[in-house]
């Protein structure tokens, strides 16, 4: 038995002193770093891509000088707080299937050493809906749709897509009336109990319906009777019109003012009191900037707060110097209003005013354009604006001896930074020079069978690549079919940019969307 | 060194054959039971319910409200008659009103016919026993409240193992009107401002709906916003029609006219 306990004793010492013999060479055999490249360098993977698109990434592994190592790879999409294996193949070609900001993690591990490396890049997926000409329109049975052009970051066409309501059965009944931009939109997902904010999304409204429409996914959120919190509103609409501003929205309804304050979901009941509203309205470059209307039944300039509980007036009170023009009970009504750039008032530096076309309900000879003063829709503005004055500043009165075109003006449009007052007549695009008052003819002619129904200065400043763009929509009965033309202008000349977008129906109103919704929304009022 | 071997072999073989599937006995002790406490928080005021009578029609002369209860302690392998009491208490956690009086406001807990609905049932965790309320006309002019706790019955102990202080025990509370009543959730930050009956039956009038604590409990912000801005547009809309009448402002008895806050939520 001692024997026997003495052997494995001494095979026991034997084994301990010859176990760390192989360990000798370790240190002074170190292991290369794997090192990634072609992954997170800039140009690699684009800082923004597109929903639907393959992201395909090839790495290029070095591993010391040994060419002939053997690696696994393992990629993974990173979420807040884990990782979701997409691929284990050397090279990425992943189809990007969600919205937002990604994070993809490579690891690459040396099969032989099990050594281990990463590398992580991250990119935003957008929709190719987020960025385009959202264009509303009349369709040839009489109701609403809008189509979509699609445009690159680069500012070229990138597909169209047409009737993007009616895709999906959400068509709004009644011609087309307006179309906003609603930065904040309050949403409750359909079996769910809890709201979702901060939703960006356009407002179309026709003449019996409305809709919201969140662009990145083009899908209509709420439309009609929903979009109104009251169960007596919704069911017999007459709308006519309706605008955003960083604070709210309004819309027109038989008259009527509804607002929905940003972060809503619905609107809120009419405004009480004894007045209709033209579908006439603008607002200031401020963000907190009340809205200009015009009531139709009493005549007169108004306002509207946040969260007004009435329609309120301007007194009748005059800065010196303006022309002392009342804006109350003016016995007439308006058939235009834009915003553009520029002191009207002579006694402030404030930029912002308005033009307005004014037609006295006993004249038929003549027209008024009237000069607003915006800062008396900016509440910050409180020694010589804020609802102090009349807005009225400047009268200017338009015989239509002397400018005949003028009497037969359908549409008109503000250029946006300086007073000039494009009109059309029939297939006519003209200009009035509203400081020197001459009249410029046939900027453009079109084809005989293109009437003009829309047009707008559209000054995008919420875009990597910004414009100044004259847009010009024509309707061609015979066929159908609108045109929408583009021109950027540069004194007196006017220059078409690319194609016109075209398509069936007739162009009521266009916006233009980029990702950028925050900044859009900043520089909303640009749409008024 | 043989016998060694052996040993060895036999104390494996033992082991082998040592180890069998036995059943963990369930220790079972005495069943208990009180009201269930959704929150975990040791409240003394377990659960709060309120009925309006107000908002039913005429025909409606009683009505049954439920409250849960939950086992502790065992599974009832049988059914378990429970016994509930008035509890005495003037804790702050109850809203200020007379307590309601047993075979007036309530049919008595010791009616046969109620104690055949007082049952812990067999198997069960948990369960839910009634109190069945009186439409009384006193409760046209006046709101009452109903605070019970459990007992020890012939089956079942009450959890709370207190002397009979009323003061130590968990109870629940039954709020009981026949008109329009404060809702528990109305308190004096309520976003409609302060509390009268007068504001309550407008906005129960103009909105169509009950403003009960359920009804204000679903309330979103925004809905809120509608609702103030709704009320205030309307308020000034009817006080002009009633002053158009030769009729004063819409008032609370007390005289002090209805007004909504000006700000909103």
């Amino acid at each position: 038995m001692k024997k026997i306990i003495f052997y494995l004793m001494a095979l026991l010492l034997m084994n301990i002193a010859g176990s760390c013999k192989y360990g000798y060479d370790d240190v002074s055999n170190a292991l290369p770093d794997i090192q990634i490249n072609n992954v997170t360098e800039p140009g690699v993977v684009p800082s923004q891509l597109f929903l639907g698109d393959t992201l395909k990434v090839t790495p290029k592994i070095v591993y010391g000088t040994d060419a002939s190592a053997k690696f696994g790879f393992r990629w993974y999409k990173q979420y807040s707080s884990a990782l979701k294996l997409i691929s284990e193949d050397p090279s990425l070609a992943y189809r990007l299937d969600s919205l937002g900001t990604w994070t993809l993690r490579l690891e690459v591990t040396n099969k032989q050493t099990q050594v281990t490396s990463s590398a992580t890049v991250g990119f935003s997926v957008i929709s190719h809906s987020e960025r385009g000409w959202y264009i509303l329109k009349e369709t040839t049975d009489g109701n609403t749709d809008m189509d979509l052009v699609r445009m690159t970051e680069a500012g070229a066409v990138d597909g169209v897509e047409l009737n993007v309501l009616g895709n999906t059965g959400n068509t709004l009944p009644g011609k087309p009336m307006s179309m906003s931009f609603v930065y904040n939109y309050n949403w409750k997902a359909p079996g769910t109990s809890y709201f979702t904010s901060y939703i960006s999304t356009i407002m179309p409204v026709s003449q019996k319906g409305l809709a919201t429409f969140r662009m990145r996914d083009e899908r209509v959120l709420i439309s009609n009777k929903s979009l109104f919190f009251d169960d007596n509103d919704g069911n017999n609409n007459a709308l006519t019109g309706g605008i955003s501003s960083p604070l709210q929205s309004i819309i027109i309804n038989n008259g009527k003012a509804h607002l929905m304050i940003q972060g809503m979901q619905a609107f809120l009941p009419a405004i009480p009191g004894n007045y209709s509203l033209s579908p006439y309205l603008t607002t200031s470059n401020t963000s907190g900037s009340y809205m200009l209307g015009f009531d139709e039944l009493s005549h007169s300039f108004v306002y509207i707060s946040s969260k007004a509980s009435a329609i309120s007036y301007f007194p009748d009170r005059y800065l010196p110097l303006n022309c002392k023009i009342s804006s109350n009970r003016m016995n007439g009504t308006v058939s235009f209003m834009e915003n553009t750039d520029g002191t009207i008032n002579p006694d402030t530096l404030y930029s912002q005013r308005a033009y307005a076309m004014f037609h006295e309900t006993d004249r038929t000879d003549r027209c008024i354009l009237l000069g607003l003063d915006l800062a008396q829709v900016d509440p910050l503005q409180s020694l010589y604006g804020a609802t102090k004055y009349s807005p009225v500043m400047y009268a200017d009165t338009i015989s239509y001896d002397k400018y005949p075109a003028m009497k037969t003006a359908t549409t008109f449009a503000m250029h946006k930074n300086y007073p000039l007052l494009y009109f059309a007549q029939g297939n006519q695009l003209n200009s009035y020079l509203i400081d020197n008052k001459t009249i410029r003819q046939g900027l453009v002619t079109y084809s005989a069978g293109e009437e003009i129904t829309y047009m707008h200065f559209a000054e995008c400043v919420y875009d990597t690549k910004n414009f100044r763009n004259l847009i010009v929509a024509t309707y061609n009965p015979s066929n159908a079919t609108y045109k929408v033309y583009r021109y950027t202008v540069a004194g007196n000349d006017i220059i078409q940019v690319g194609d016109p977008f075209t398509g069936k129906g007739k162009v009521k109103s266009l916006i233009y969307s980029a990702p950028n919704y925050s900044y859009w929304n900043n520089n909303v009022y640009r749409n008024y | 060194m043989k016998k060694i071997q052996y040993l060895l072999f036999a104390i494996y073989a033992l082991g082998l054959f040592s180890c069998q599937q036995v059943e963990v006995p369930i220790k079972e002790q005495a069943p208990y039971v009180n009201f269930y406490d959704s929150t975990n928080q040791y409240r003394r005021c377990i659960q709060t319910k309120t009925l309006n009578f107000y908002y039913e029609n005429d025909t409606v002369t009683r009505d049954t409200v439920w409250f849960k209860i939950v086992s502790l302690g065992s599974v009832p392998s049988r059914d378990y008659h429970i016994k509930v009491i008035e509890c005495k208490t003037n804790s702050n956690a109850l809203l200020d009103m007379t307590n309601a009086e047993s075979g007036i406001h309530y049919v008595p807990f010791d009616n046969p016919g109620l104690q055949k609905m007082m049952v812990l049932h067999k198997g069960a965790l948990l369960d839910r026993i009634p109190v069945v309320v009186l439409r009384d006309k006193s409760l046209q002019d006046e709101s009452r409240r109903i605070v019970i706790r459990i007992a020890d019955s012939d089956d079942v102990k009450a959890a709370d193992q207190h002397p009979d202080t009323h003061g130590d025990v968990a109870f629940v509370a039954l709020y009981i009107s026949d008109g329009l009543a404060q809702p528990t959730k109305w308190t004096s930050t309520f976003f409609l401002g302060a509390y009268g009956k007068v504001k309550h039956d407008f906005i129960i009038r103009h909105s169509d709906k009950k403003w009960d604590d359920v009804f204000i409990n679903s309330l979103d912000n925004n809905s809120k916003t509608y609702f103030l801005y709704k009320f205030k547009n309307e308020l000034a809309q009817e006080n002009l029609e009633r002053v158009a009448k030769g009729l004063p402002v819409l008032t609370e008895k007390n005289g002090a006219a209805v007004e909504f806050p000006q700000n909103y939520y």
